[in-house]
């Protein structure tokens, strides 16, 4: 008996991969159904943002993933192939702060569920470049899409994935909202001190906890320590959350500053007019900002230091090593007939800072790969790199000059916007 | 004699005779199969008996001459809202009736028949889950013989919405487990009586050939009869009895987003096939990929849309056919709608949608979404005797309803008050 | 102090300035010029050309790789005083009124406009009323009180059909009916008034007429001194300004606005050689234009036939100093690079009549000069130097990047 089903055993293992080998012609219509999709964009000036441009070069997508770039890459039958000579190929465009792109109007809850992946607005972000989005809950919209109001604390991290409701959500919640901390008063802050407080104190016996338990030095009956309540602040400690707040003024700015001089952590300043009074402090900090250049914040001259907002802000926070991402004056789609101030012109925003003295590289960072950290997607978002997402656009020239189009958008791998075939811009050719 | 009297008597008693009517040389177009240019239909008892090129007139039949006329089955109008109730919830109430809310007595229901529609689903009013819609017939009888389901279909509408979601995710997750437990309960039960059949036909062997396995008798051990799961209460049955497919559900949203929301919530539950008929009001062809993939049935108004914010027509229903879905035409609207309806059907072909499945639109699909198809929406032997006669082609826009049938009982001739 | 820099500003003025720029748009016959020299005296521009020899003595503004412009004009500007100041609503015509009296010249929102390279604004009233009253054409810069800034009063009649006027001027006008009636009856009365005063300046009456300061302005309008800016929106409300008044009262018009489709009338304007100021917007919302597209006005008009075509910033609803930016994303949407440029310079000078002082280098205009650090379209050039006849008025390394 044992012997029988020994060999039954070895039959068992051995013979299945003796078939394997030779494959029934059923297995291969199993396997097309699992056959890898490749796109390549051929020929185009690929900026891939953290190695440098590469000209003329291909970027190969299989799936929804950038699987190779470079020269001269051998294409797998079947690719689909775009020729994009003569064209730029980069990262779709991440605005780090926006409102109601792809959000349907009146809702309430979680954020990721109010998505409307066949929203106009989605198509026009594709039209204007942008591949992910961090959103907010809030009066938003602007002429499309309703305004949606703020029904409760969300934000999270959407990509622009038309027409794929389970592909848009990315990250949820996106970040944890410390404008208590601003916006209160000594008792508020007092609150929040405390709480972050707690959070210390909770990580230290927890290190002490774990130490002891490794020892085996534990109590009987010893649990591990609870949160009691503060597990966000546990988090954004640990840096496992990104903290953001606004702060507009050098003071409101200082006050923040102050909290993670305390609680060193990971945190996004939104607003920032009067940061380039204090770069080296920001700078110091770590925090990143969210900066809108050309925000004019008119100068107290009663006040006797520098004051208000300045087109060289970029480029002073950059000297400092302060790291920002940068959106328009209007963080939404605003079809009111007002030209060049929101998200249909993302890059142009990022164009002022340029103006500003700010260079050109660090200009398009700020729209794509740093605006993806400080949203919490860069492993995957940001840069034309192997193994990130293929969310890609093709321009029809530099992104900082004001004729410039997108002519074809990528998301997850797959084709969604094509300025020929949709009608917004098509009648509009460039010379 | 007394069997001689028995027998005279039997012969004698009054039988009540069959009601037997017959259409002759009528242009049938029976939507279950080809069009019979010269076709006679029988009905009997209410039922269609036979319809054919050859079909034989019965003797004391009545006939309705059809020369000249054409034939379909009793028009369809699976989802309208007579006599919605005031209640408008929130909440999850799959029990609630729209029978008892029904009011056959309407107004509306004497004139409706004309326009060549037989047979209605009419849905509750209320929230989320809102309860289990009717069908009925406007067969002029009693109420509860006018309604051929009480629990035709069951309606949920369906928002982008935090709260909403929830709440479907919890119901159906809890309908679920009762639905797995079921299943184990039946797996167990088939495992039981085979493991009981075997030990019976072994213990007969045994005692057969005389031998008796001490040893082996004291190693098996107990079968044990598996317990049957806790009942679900009458609720959540009826949440059962969609996630199994037993009971249509017919899901109400406004936008292909809330739609997109509802499969995001179904994909999470494996193993389950409900038979669902999506009321999408508006731009379902931006979901036509998805619709089609599914082999959806999707329900719209025989109306185009407008491609958004252009003047370019484009016939949703037609989009989505061609994507691989299914149609089906309704309208909730009053007596007007119903006129119109067919000139928004020809419509619908003029820009495109296939005649046949714009004329199975709101015959035989619209019945499968009330799961009433077995009687319903065609001209087939067997099936109630809803039979509407045109003056010309359903799509012609001179074409007028004549007569109409219900269960073989005539509700309209036109010219008869 | 104050005397000695005053005294300082005078001798700049009187003595020669040459300005070398690596580009001279002229935006005149000249044309457009590399390597180039303005020379600039007394406040006017002398000469400008590639072989200027610049006379010893002269103060030399080297502008290195920057590209020179003429300072830009905008006809349709509300921030020349204190935004609060440019809508009187108690009649719906207000002939008697103008922005002269509102104007402040330390504003900062000049400032920021002459920072922004734009020199010369046509400040008008707002569109609370059909008739706000007459603007004044004045630099954006350069001078301490209004009457240093004046190019020109009056500038133009300030006339507002169509949304704004409807919030209420107190009489008719809640409809085009009545909007249009008022105007035609204001009209009236000043045409009246203007006959009478021709007459009898002409000696045909001795009869001396009543002098009506409210209506003095106005004949200025049918003497075609100055024009009319007409606030308008769509379709509709262009045809009625132009059938009304150009073409029954003769006066020389500007269009203003015309969004929501307007564009499609077009040739109606072109054939009668009429102005279009467009501005701020600068595209319908896609359903205007049942294609679902994004339809850049400017260009609409340029292809619809108009050739006297401007852009404004209808500031602040869009800050003044964005007007180059405006003209850029004009050309975004399609219309040509030249066309765009001269709508911000010649174009608008024309229109209100200013052309002889404003809009272009060539000799014997204002010494309105401003330096580019690249091209001024790009978004990412900006403004070095403004010059408003003559006088520095900012400078980015003297005064701090303001733009």
């Amino acid at each position: 008996m044992r012997r029988i089903a020994g060999s039954i055993l070895w039959l068992l293992t051995f013979g299945s991969a003796w078939a394997q080998e030779t494959p029934k012609k059923d297995d291969t219509k199993k396997d097309d159904a699992k056959k890898p999709v490749y796109v390549a964009l051929v020929g185009g000036d690929v900026t891939t943002v953290t190695k440098g441009t590469l000209r003329g070069a291909t970027v190969l997508i299989k799936d929804s993933k950038i699987h190779r770039i470079g020269h001269g890459i051998p294409l797998p039958d079947g690719t689909v192939q775009h020729d994009v000579r003569g064209r730029r190929v980069l990262p779709g465009f991440v605005a780090c702060s926006a409102y109601g792109l792809g959000v349907s109007g009146w809702g309430g809850g979680k954020l990721s569920d109010m998505l409307d992946p066949y929203s106009e607005t989605v198509q026009l972000a594709l039209a204007s470049g942008i591949t992910t989005a961090y959103l907010e809950l809030g009066f938003g919209g602007g002429f499309f899409g309703g305004r949606t109001m703020s029904l409760g604390q969300g934000s999270a991290v959407v990509k622009m994935a038309y027409g794929r409701l389970d592909e848009m959500t990315v990250l949820e919640p996106a970040a944890v909202d410390l404008s208590a901390w601003t916006q209160g008063g000594a008792s508020q802050r007092h609150g929040v001190r405390e709480k972050f407080g707690k959070a210390r104190e909770y990580l230290q016996k927890l290190d002490d906890f774990e130490k002891r338990k490794s020892q085996n030095r534990l109590k009987p009956n010893e649990q591990a320590p609870s949160t009691g309540g503060v597990e966000q602040e546990v988090k954004l400690l640990k840096g496992e959350a990104l903290a953001r707040v606004s702060a507009s003024t050098a003071d409101e700015i200082r006050v923040v500053l102050q909290l993670l001089s305390d609680f060193p952590m990971k945190c996004v300043l939104v607003g920032v007019d009067e940061g380039w009074t204090l770069p080296e402090e920001i700078g110091r900090s770590n925090a990143y900002c969210i900066l809108t250049p050309r925000n004019r914040v008119y100068r107290d001259r009663g006040v006797n230091r520098p004051n208000g907002s300045s087109i060289e802000q970029a480029a002073i926070l950059r000297k400092a090593g302060v790291k920002f991402g940068i959106v328009p004056t209007s963080p939404m789609i605003d079809l009111d007939g007002i030209a060049g101030r929101d998200l249909l012109n993302l890059p142009l925003e990022a164009a002022f800072a340029v103006r500003g003295g700010l260079d050109e590289q660090t200009a398009i960072e700020s729209i794509t790969i740093t605006a993806a950290e400080l949203i919490g997607v860069s492993n995957r978002i940001g840069s034309i790199e192997e193994g990130k997402d293929a969310d890609l656009i093709v321009l029809d020239g530099d992104p900082f000059d004001y004729r410039t189009f997108v002519d074809l958008t990528f998301v997850n791998g797959r084709l969604l916007y094509d300025k020929e075939k949709s009608p917004y811009f098509s009648h509009l050719k460039r010379k | 004699m007394l069997a001689l009297l028995a027998a005279a008597l039997l012969q004698e008693a009054p039988k009540t005779p069959d009601e037997v009517t017959a259409i002759t040389q009528v242009r049938a177009i029976p939507i279950s199969g080809s069009d019979i240019e010269s076709a006679t239909i029988v009905i009997k008892n209410g039922k269609i008996a036979e319809i054919g090129k050859d079909a034989k007139v019965p003797e004391g039949a009545t006939i309705i001459p059809g020369k000249g006329l054409v034939a379909m089955p009793g028009f369809v109008n699976a989802y309208t809202a007579f006599s919605w109730s005031r209640s408008m919830g929130g909440g999850s109430t799959p029990q609630n009736l729209a029978f008892d809310e029904f009011n056959p007595a309407l107004d509306i229901f004497d004139v409706l028949p004309r326009t060549g529609f037989t047979t209605y689903g009419i849905a509750p009013g209320g929230g989320v889950i809102a309860g289990q819609g009717l069908a009925m017939k406007l067969n002029g009888l009693p109420k509860e013989q006018m309604v051929v389901s009480r629990s035709a279909f069951l309606r949920i509408h369906v928002r982008a919405d935090s709260s909403v979601k929830d709440m479907l995710r919890r119901e159906f997750e809890a309908a679920k487990k009762h639905l797995d437990a079921e299943k184990k309960y039946e797996d167990e039960k088939k495992k039981y009586e085979e493991e009981k059949k075997k030990r019976e036909e072994e213990e007969k062997k045994k005692k057969e050939s005389g031998k008796t396995d001490e040893k082996k008798d004291e190693k098996t051990q107990p079968l044990q009869e598996p317990k049957p799961p806790q009942k679900p209460d009458a609720r959540m049955q009826i949440l059962v009895n969609a996630l199994k497919g037993e009971l249509p559900v017919v899901l109400q949203a406004e936008s292909p987003a809330a739609v997109a929301h509802f499969w995001q919530i179904l994909e999470t539950l494996e193993g389950v096939a409900p038979r669902i008929t999506y009321l999408c009001a508006s731009e379902a062809w931006k979901a036509a990929d998805r619709f089609g993939e599914k082999k959806a049935t999707v329900m719209l108004l025989p109306r185009l849309e407008f491609v958004p914010f252009t003047h370019d027509r484009l016939n949703t229903a037609a989009e989505l056919h061609r994507a691989g879905a299914k149609i089906v035409f309704a309208t909730a609207g009053g007596y007007d709608a119903h006129e119109d309806f067919l000139s928004g059907v020809a419509e619908m072909v003029k820009y495109g949608l296939p005649r046949e499945a714009a004329l199975k639109a709101f015959t035989l699909h619209a019945a499968e979404v009330l799961g009433i198809e077995k009687s319903s929406g065609s001209l087939e032997a067997g099936k109630d005797g809803d039979v509407v006669l045109l003056s010309g082609d359903p799509l012609s826009a001179t074409s007028r309803v004549t007569r109409v049938l219900i269960q073989g009982r005539p509700v309209y001739e036109e010219g008869k008050p | 102090m104050l005397a000695l820099l005053f005294a300082l500003a005078v001798q700049e003025a009187e003595s020669t300035v040459a300005i070398r720029a690596a580009k001279i748009l002229t935006m005149g016959p000249p044309g457009v010029l590399n390597e180039g020299v303005i020379l600039v005296r007394g406040g006017k521009i002398v000469a400008v050309g590639e072989r200027i020899v610049i006379p010893p003595g002269a103060r030399v503004i080297d502008g290195g790789e920057s590209w020179a412009m003429p300072g830009l004009v905008d006809l349709h500007c509300h921030i020349g005083g204190s935004l609060w100041d440019i809508n009187d609503m108690v009649h719906p015509t207000n002939p008697e009124l103008n922005t002269k009296a509102t104007v402040e010249p330390a504003s900062e929102l000049l400032a920021d406009a002459a920072a922004g390279g734009v020199t010369t604004v046509l400040y008008i009233p707002g569109s609370g009323t059909n008739i706000g009253g007459f603007g004044v054409l004045m630099k954006t810069g350069g001078g301490r009180t209004i009457d240093d800034l004046v190019v020109r009063f009056p500038g133009a009649m300030k006339v507002a059909q169509a949304w704004n006027p409807e919030r209420g001027g107190g009489d008719l006008g809640l409809t085009r009916m009545g909007m249009w009636w008022i105007l035609r009856r204001q009209l009236d009365r000043a045409k009246a008034y203007h006959t009478a005063w021709t007459n009898f300046e002409k000696g045909l009456t001795k009869v001396k007429p009543e002098s009506r300061p409210d209506l003095e302005l106005m004949r200025g309008l049918f003497q075609r001194r100055y024009p009319v800016i007409i606030h308008t929106a769509d379709a509709r409300d262009i045809m009625g300004t132009v059938r009304i008044f150009h073409d029954e009262y003769g006066l020389e018009v500007i269009l203003s606005h015309g969004e929501d489709n307007a564009y499609r009338v077009a040739p109606e304007i072109a054939k009668r050689g009429l102005h279009m100021d467009v501005g701020p917007r600068l595209f319908d919302p896609p359903f205007w234009s049942f294609q679902n597209r994004i339809v850049g006005i400017p260009a609409e008009y340029w292809k619809g036939g108009v050739r006297r075509l401007s852009i404004n910033t209808d500031s602040p609803v869009v800050p003044e100093e964005d007007l180059m930016f405006q003209a850029s994303m004009a050309v975004r949407l399609g219309l040509p690079e030249r066309i765009a440029l001269e709508a911000v310079t010649v174009a608008p000078s024309k229109a209100v009549l200013a052309e002889d002082r404003v809009g272009s280098i060539e000799p014997g205009r204002d010494a309105d000069v401003v330096l580019w650090s690249g091209p001024p379209l790009d978004v990412r050039s900006h403004v070095r130097t403004t010059m408003i006849r003559g006088k520095i008025v900012y400078d980015s390394r003297r005064d701090g990047r303001r733009n």
